[in-house]
């Protein structure tokens, strides 16, 4: 599971966006803005993380319980998924 | 998680803009009820591409008035300054210039029809909802003035 390279996570105005690169239309009609632990994620993904590491890094940076973190990060998974960022 | 919506393109303006003078297009769903009947809020979206050398009566344009507020409308008059309306609208705005314009509306999505505005049946419908527009200005008084009356 890793990122594909054509997208990149910009922080405009408080709000994080994931960009596609390359493409000639910049598409803001379902592209994903992402909140601080979203973000937060996305960089794990970016330095070549697994499922684990997300969930390694949500419960140590968040005050949030195991299986509650483990369903933020499915939920964050498939959003991912679902925005055609995720190479698996 | 969410996803954007117009309230957060103003915020977004950097991006934007930094993507038209990289050359490329833009696509966003617009909000507000001036651009009925040919934009639904929450349910169409157009194309904005860089603006070209020249702009003609009928594009439409994506500009910021003076007081920083974005606005897309269609031009309906070209002369030394621009003039703007949407089309659910009856009352032109005038003097916009260069300054204010920021790109132009070159494609369009009804729901997930993609319509080019080379279109020939929208090219239509641009002169004949404009020409048409003191009829159906008419027309939507009588209505009012009848539900006054009438007590509706």
């Amino acid at each position: 599971m890793k990122l594909k390279e054509n997208f990149v996570l910009r922080e405009v105005a408080d709000t994080w966006v994931v960009l596609p690169l390359g493409e000639a239309t910049l598409d803001f009609n379902g592209m994903l803005s992402l909140n601080e632990s979203g973000a937060m994620l996305w960089r794990v993904l970016e330095h070549g993380g697994n499922r684990q590491a997300l969930l390694d890094a949500l419960t140590a940076e968040y005050d949030v319980a195991q299986d509650e973190a483990q369903a933020d990060v499915e939920s964050f998974l498939q959003k991912l998924r679902q925005a055609g960022c995720l190479a698996e | 998680m969410r996803e954007i919506h117009f309230e957060q393109l103003e915020s977004l303006m950097p991006l934007i803009r930094e993507g038209l003078n990289a050359g490329r297009s833009v696509r966003f769903s617009p909000r507000g009820i001036s651009m009925l009947p040919m934009l639904r809020q929450g349910i169409d979206s157009v194309v904005l591409s860089p603006l070209p050398e020249q702009l003609k009566k009928y594009d439409i344009l994506f500009y910021q008035r003076d007081n920083g507020k974005y606005i897309l409308h269609r031009i309906v008059e070209v002369g030394e300054t621009y003039t703007c309306m949407g089309d659910n609208q009856f009352v032109p705005e005038h003097g916009l210039t260069d300054v204010n314009a920021i790109a132009v509306v070159t494609a369009f999505y009804r729901g997930e029809r993609f319509c080019s505005v080379k279109s020939p049946i929208y090219r239509l419908y641009c002169v004949l909802w404009y020409r048409s527009r003191h009829l159906r200005h008419f027309w939507q008084r009588g209505i009012r003035w009848l539900r006054r009356h009438l007590g509706r």
